[in-house]
């Protein structure tokens, strides 16, 4: 070959080398442009398949039901019903099928469908391969888990008149059926896992068949109003802005299981003789009224915690001890857990955040372990009826000192340079803090004695009428790094301003909100913004 | 080439001692630093956006007054870095993790432990120095901006619109006031404490102490604690650091040593290069000579061969003609004789 | 043996001389810009790019275009090469022009030009890469003038001094390869401390292999293409030797530029294998990457062997110009395209106009000065008074 034949086959060479090249930049732009929806089933992921060649499908389910209700069909043009007349949970099929059938099943199915409607001149769902398995997909799932809570059992209790019977069953081994046994109902979840075990069904699927089943057909003894029973669109339930839509009950009625109102809290009765430690007083009715459901502690059983956790773990507990089942500080189903989560609440944050996490809480462990020793628990139970044998109460929280004595307003002058000094609101913090704890039985359980609200200021020194001044500690002119202590300016502003910053307030909004400008220090500033 | 061998040895050992460069390498990561050397803590959580850090450094480094004035929030909505009129700047960032509540950062030169921009500048116009902080001198400096080609933060900053005397313009840590005792402009200036000066053991004892009692406030990470070989200012943080304008893929492994391996091979290259080349050389040469020598060899054998040869063939003509020469006298006298005896016959009868 | 054309026979209105004479007018405006002005008036350099075209275009690409000079000597000298002789004079007057012109370039872009020789008489910094860059070039600069200055001094006639010289040609030449190795793997070298700046499929620690490699590949190419270039223009000042062995000089180089390449692809290919790069070969940069490596070293090595197999001298000509425009790409790769690619497309650098206008400045500077030489001093040919039979 001639060089006069190489070279512009060279360039051209590379000339597609560049094209090629230039082409990677541009792909990124296109996978930005994805919708949330909360009805996708990832189709690949649930299926048995050994490993999946292709993206796996997100299925749309709440645009085929629509496309269903448009056909005045029903759920079996999909889900084939069984025997009983209930809907398959699975695709056009009742039993498992091999791994290249399914496969076959699927594509048969959906294409054959979507095929069918564009021939009849409808919009129709893609046959490609490429439009159902998408390497960059349209759509991205927005779903939420989804459960019962009071106030939504609440209404479904109204809804079915008392019925339990209507939802809930236990399973009898000896006949092997399902019967209603009053006093037994519990959560779903207590039998239906994760996972299909044996004959008892996953959660998932049992709840979409009685759930979906009773809104779509309710039972003949429920009254149904105009339109459906409830809602029956993936949508509806999992999409986050129809589940605050769900209309709520406040304070609904209080569920009946037989359950006490106070209890001492201790180890199983095989435990008790190798345990010392003084029992809880316990006041089942406040946790109810501060808990979404029962699951939020009883999370496997409402059988009592101390059944599975054992002081010693065990298998049934997954060897949680029963000391770490009360007090991980992490976990929401614990004592002290979900008491921490509490205190991170905007009217409780100002002054917890400050303090130190993932230590022992400031109350010390008697706060909770106040009632009689195990061994005389026989004979001392029935003196204590309620929280309020132990602790004052929400309406007796008063101060232990007078209020007069509380300064009205706090005037902070001592670093004051560039600003007037600061004019603090003493009494009206004290006394908000004083409204958010009686808003909260628990809040008022452990701040028995008013001078513990000042502890959330004046920390690291005594309780008492007269707490010192920040300044006698915090110096002014440097920090302390041993300690770990900020110097004054610090100490003032990373206090005042965390408190605010963690309760979320709004104002002050700027420096002059707390403290003035002195007037010969504006201009100076003003001058400085030279043009 | 007319050079003698031992002119040619005695040249080269005199440049091979010419060529050693000073020792470039070294045992880099086994330096401590210097016991007493200080820096900063900036917690992250703490920045409120003020800016009167910003405004402490313009004054105490006597920095012209910028454009909008420290209090205009408006600055904040552009992303900036340092230049050559602000040693240090604080932005403001939208994390994902925490919608509605922006995060503030301050930056400014990091004082590195080994810095990049000492070991790049190649008239040790930087020096880091026994208090933590790393200091320019513009008395020397050429203008080459290998240091900002260094530095992996960014941070050297260059008057552009200097012709004539040009400098870098970067933090200093204040270090004339801390000689003075004082502490450095911007964090006396900070209300919130949000910058802490001493010791750099003592800051890292802090951090992780914060860290510590407030597992949920902060990132389990001291960001300058090791990276390329840790920094003299370090930044704890709430959020994650890339999500605040950190480089999280800087690597641990301190700048100097990055190059010092390129610069331990050079006086092995200056020694072993003239030994090589000059090697190489003498085989040439020899091999030239040696070629040369065979030729003229050849050549002058071939002369004699052909010269013994033409000799051989001179005799043997020469012989050849001798004996032809005799044979024709013999045939010739035989000729006569026979003639005479034919010619004495006829008389006779 | 011709004779040299007076220069008077050269009309001082040739298209030539207009044309250089604008780029040079325009060069001293910029350089009056510049100096009263600073680098900002001229160039879009700013603080996230401290490097510019100056650098990466008349440092790196004129360091590693000028390396003719020292691989030419070490083929005539020390590997005893003869036949390559005719090509020693212009390769080492090239080579000494273009380091040249690297040093005044350098005066336009450090910020205090008369400090330039402060780290080697007041404060030297030897951590830094720059500062052996920077030794090894000041000296190689002096190694050059000393090379090229027996054609001066023949053209003045001096003869004692241009044969004390001459006996130094060998000490030179060492001295020369031996500083040549150095700052040109040394230019490499500067970026191996921003590994977070440059990307990864450029930056590695055997960037001062790569690049000291490249530049012999660089220099052989360059002889052939200023070859190339003074046969059309100055033919007349040829003599037979160098007309005759011309062909020899670009068949020869042309074949060890092939085994170069070869051996320079092959390292590069060791580099992307040694840090597991070669998921990025897919991206964007990754594709650039393998146009730079097969249109610009593999392509150029694949010729240069046709070339040489075919005895085709037209193609390795041409050969040789892609390979030269391949080292101009890759050291602007290293230095401004994939320099700095991590930040977003608006906080890229672009060359200003007067960047690119000083460099064409500069270079002109050099192609004027290379034809002043070549037509007064015995660079093409042999003077006739030191003809000494090589």
């Amino acid at each position: 070959m001639q060089a006069s034949q190489w070279i512009p086959t060279a360039l051209l060479g590379a000339l597609f080398l560049c094209c090629l090249s230039s082409s990677g930049c541009t792909q990124e732009a296109a996978a930005d442009q994805t919708t949330p929806r909360a009805d996708l089933i990832a189709i690949g992921e649930r299926l048995p398949l050994e490993e999946l060649e292709r993206p796996s499908v997100l299925f749309p389910h709440d645009l085929h039901t629509e496309v269903m209700t448009e056909r005045e069909g029903d759920c079996t043009l999909c889900h084939p019903a069984n025997p009983d007349g209930e809907p398959s949970p699975s695709f056009q099929r009742l039993e498992e099928i091999a791994e290249d059938d399914l496969i076959d099943l699927y594509h048969d199915e959906c294409i054959g469908c979507h095929q069918e409607t564009a021939d009849a001149g409808q919009l129709a769902g893609p046959v490609a391969c490429g439009d159902c398995h998408q390497r960059e997909p349209l759509y991205a799932s927005s779903r939420l888990p989804f459960g019962m809570d009071k106030s939504l059992h609440y209404r479904h209790v109204k809804a079915t008149e008392e019925r339990c019977e209507a939802c809930h069953h236990v399973y009898k081994a000896e006949t092997d059926e399902l019967v209603y046994a009053k006093g037994e109902e519990s959560s779903c979840r207590d039998c239906h896992r994760e996972k299909t075990e044996e004959n008892r069904q996953a959660f998932q699927v049992v709840a979409h068949q009685a759930c979906i089943g009773c809104h779509r057909e309710p039972p003949p003894e429920i009254a149904v109003e105009e339109g459906a029973a409830g809602p029956q669109f993936c949508a509806d339930c999992h999409d986050l802005d129809h589940q605050l839509a769900i209309e709520r009950v406040e304070d609904p009625p209080r569920l009946d299981r037989g359950q006490e109102d106070f209890l001492l809290l201790s180890a199983s009765e095989a435990d008790l003789e190798s345990s010392e430690l003084r029992t809880v007083p316990f006041s089942h009715v406040d946790h109810e009224a501060a808990a979404e459901s029962c699951r939020v502690c009883h999370h496997e059983t409402l059988d009592r915690c101390s059944e599975c956790h054992t002081l010693k773990g065990g298998e049934e507990s997954e060897g949680v001890t029963l000391y770490q089942a009360a007090h991980s500080m992490t976990s929401d189903h614990s004592c002290v857990g979900c008491h921490e989560s509490e205190k991170r609440a905007a009217t409780c944050a100002g002054c917890h955040d400050q303090m130190e996490q993932g230590r022992v809480p400031e109350a010390g462990c008697d706060a909770c372990h106040a009632g009689p020793l195990p061994e005389r628990l026989q004979i001392e139970r029935s003196r204590f009826r309620s929280l309020d044998d132990f602790r004052p109460g929400p309406a007796e929280v008063a101060l232990s000192f007078v209020p007069d004595e509380i300064p009205e307003t706090v005037e902070i002058g001592a670093l004051s340079d560039r600003y007037e000094p600061a004019v603090m609101p003493h009494r009206k913090i004290l006394e908000k803090l004083r409204e958010h704890i009686g808003e909260s039985t628990m809040a008022s359980y452990f701040h028995d004695h008013e001078d513990v609200l000042c502890q959330g200021c004046h920390h690291q020194s005594p309780r008492g009428e007269k707490p010192p001044l920040c300044e006698s500690c915090h110096r002014a002119e440097s920090a302390d790094l041993e300690l770990a202590k900020p110097a004054l300016q610090g100490a003032y502003h990373q206090q005042c301003l965390g408190c605010h910053e963690s309760m979320g307030l709004q104002e002050p909004s700027d420096c002059t909100g707390c403290h003035e400008e002195k007037r010969e220090v504006s201009e100076t500033l003003a001058s400085s913004a030279v043009r | 080439m007319s050079i003698s061998r031992r002119r040619f040895l005695k040249s080269m050992t005199a440049f091979g001692v010419a060529m050693t460069v000073p020792k470039a390498g070294g045992a880099y990561g086994s330096f401590a630093s210097h016991p007493d050397s200080c820096g900063v803590l900036h917690d992250i959580t703490l920045c409120i956006g003020c800016r009167l850090c910003e405004k402490a450094c313009n004054e105490v480094n006597d920095l012209p007054a910028p454009e909008r004035p420290f209090d205009d929030e408006s600055v904040l909505e552009k992303r900036r870095r340092s230049d050559d009129k602000s040693f240090t700047v604080v932005n403001r960032y939208q994390v994902d993790s925490r919608p509605g509540s922006p995060i503030f950062r301050k930056l400014q030169c990091n004082h590195c432990r080994e810095p990049a921009c000492a070991s790049s500048c190649f008239v040790a116009a930087y020096a880091k120095t026994p208090e933590g902080a790393v200091v320019y001198d513009p008395s020397v400096c050429v203008g080459c901006r290998y240091c900002m080609i260094a530095c992996p933060f960014d941070v050297p900053a260059y008057e552009y619109d200097e012709a004539l005397e040009p400098k870098i313009m970067k933090c200093t840590l204040c270090h004339p006031r801390l000689l003075e005792g004082k502490l450095p402009g911007c964090v006396e200036a900070c209300p919130q404490e949000s910058l802490l000066f001493g010791r750099r053991e003592d800051l890292i004892a802090v951090a992780r102490e914060r860290i510590h009692r407030h597992p949920d406030r902060y990132v389990d990470h001291i960001y300058g604690e090791h990276e390329v070989g840790g920094t003299n200012w370090l930044y704890i943080s709430g959020v994650p650091f890339e999500e605040v304008g950190f480089r999280t893929d800087l690597g641990t492994t301190p700048a100097p040593k990055l190059t010092s391996g390129a610069l331990s091979v050079v006086p092995v290259i200056a020694g072993v290069w003239p030994a090589l080349l000059g090697g190489i050389y003498l085989m040439t040469r020899t091999k030239e000579k040696t070629s040369a020598r065979e030729k003229a060899t050849a050549v002058r054998e071939a002369i004699d061969a052909t010269q013994a040869a033409a000799d051989e063939a001179r005799k043997k003509a020469a012989e050849k003609a001798k004996a032809d020469q005799e044979k024709a006298v013999q045939a010739a006298v035989k000729k006569a004789l026979d003639q005479a005896a034919k010619e004495s016959a006829k008389e006779g009868s | 043996m011709s004779e040299p054309a007076s220069a008077f026979e050269r009309p001082l209105l040739s298209p030539f001389n207009v044309v250089a004479g604008i780029i040079v007018l325009v060069g001293l405006w910029i350089t009056y810009l510049r100096f009263t002005g600073g680098l900002g008036a001229v160039t879009n350099l700013d603080q996230n790019n401290a490097w510019g075209f100056w650098i990466g275009f008349d440092l790196l690409c004129g360091v590693a275009l000028a390396a003719g000079g020292y691989t030419t000597a070490a083929a005539v000298e020390i590997f005893g090469m003869k036949k390559f002789h005719a090509a020693l004079r212009p390769a080492l007057l090239t080579g000494f022009l273009g380091y040249s012109l690297v040093v005044i370039a350098l005066t336009y872009d450090v910020g205090r030009p008369w400090r330039l020789p402060y780290p080697f008489v007041l404060s030297p910094g030897p951590t830094s890469v720059l500062f052996e860059v920077g030794a090894c070039v000041l000296l190689y600069l002096i190694v050059l003038f000393l090379e090229f200055s027996p054609m001066a001094l023949e053209w003045l006639g001096e003869r004692r001094l241009r044969r004390i010289l001459v006996r130094l040609t060998l000490l030179l030449t060492i001295f020369g390869i031996t500083l040549s190795t150095l700052h040109q793997s040394s230019l490499g070298a500067l970026f191996l401390i921003a590994p977070s700046k440059l990307h990864p499929l450029w930056y590695s620690s055997y960037l001062p292999v790569f690049f000291f490699v490249s530049s012999v590949a660089a220099g052989l190419s360059m002889v052939i293409f200023e070859g190339t270039l003074a046969r059309r223009s100055f033919s007349d000042k040829m003599d037979d030797e160098h007309k005759g062995t011309a062909d020899a000089v670009v068949l020869g180089f042309g074949k060890a530029a092939a085994f170069v390449l070869a051996a320079y692809f092959a390292i590069k290919v060791f580099g992307v294998a040694l840090d597991d790069n070669w998921g990025l070969l897919g991206t964007g940069y990754g594709l650039w990457f393998l146009v730079e490596m097969i249109g610009f070293v593999l392509l150029p090595c694949f010729l240069y062997l046709v070339g040489t197999r075919d005895r085709n001298v037209k193609l390795i000509r041409w050969t040789a110009f892609l390979t030269v425009l391949g080292i101009v790409l890759n050291r602007l790769n290293i230095c401004l395209i994939c320099f700095n690619w991590q930040l977003p497309a608006q906080d890229r650098y672009v060359p200003h106009w007067m960047e690119i206008g000083l460099s064409v400045f500069v270079v002109t500077l050099g192609v004027v000065a290379y034809r002043f030489i070549v037509t007064r001093m015995p660079v093409f040919y042999e003077h006739p008074d030191f003809s000494e039979g090589h």
